[in-house]
């Protein structure tokens, strides 16, 4: 069972936060630039505790910065 | 490229000099004495000191996503050490039972459990560019 690409808006949150860089997101987040490259993406699922801090981040729900597909 | 895919690199380039430089000592000292040349592999653990991440208090280290891709190349590895091992050990047994021979030589010994070790390396090299290779695709600052 293969997972399926979990959906982000993280890069339209970014720019709606003052065109806000990968490395500033990555620097709040915790993570590397590339994990957010990789995030942005789709072709890496964070942890629910990364998710999280990204959402709280952009000071939304997690549901407006993820989207699991139907 | 993060400091963990020039290690691979690195690591990959010297497990082909070293096997290059087996190949080459098999006809000159004779194939008891050229796995010696597996000994250049150790300077494989040059990469870490090579290729370190420079300190920048604005960027961590390492992340969640390198951790994964560490543990699922490891385990890449050593699957398909497992396998070449398991492959080795019954090429010869193939051999020398076709050959009508009831005994290995112990000078095959080594060589096989170095063909396991050596593709433990190999294997966790790929698997490292491979799996940082599929998150490298939309790169903005």
């Amino acid at each position: 069972m293969t997972n399926p690409e979990i959906k982000n808006k993280i890069r339209r949150l970014r720019f709606d936060h003052g065109e806000m860089t990968q490395q500033e997101l990555a620097k709040q987040a915790g993570v590397t630039r590339q994990t957010i490259i990789a995030i942005e993406a789709g072709k890496y699922s964070p942890s629910l505790m990364l998710a999280f801090r990204i959402a709280k981040i952009f000071e939304v729900k997690i549901d407006e910065v993820f989207e699991y597909p139907e | 490229m993060v400091p963990e895919q020039k290690r691979a690199w690195f690591m990959l380039a010297v497990i082909i000099i070293s096997v290059i430089c087996f190949l080459i000592l098999i006809p000159l000292i004779g194939i008891r004495a050229a796995p010696a040349a597996f000994g250049l592999i150790g300077f494989s653990g040059l990469g870490h000191t090579l290729f370190r991440k420079k300190h920048d208090p604005d960027e961590v280290e390492t992340d969640e996503r390198d951790e994964a891709i560490q543990k699922t190349a490891t385990a890449a590895g050593a699957w398909t050490s497992y396998g070449v091992f398991v492959a080795a050990c019954m090429i010869v047994w193939e051999v020398c039972r076709s050959q009508g021979q009831t005994t290995i030589s112990i000078h095959v010994l080594p060589l096989i459990v170095a063909a396991g070790g050596i593709t433990l390396f190999v294997g966790r090299s790929i698997a490292v560019l491979i799996l940082y290779r599929r998150g490298e695709v939309h790169d903005e600052s």
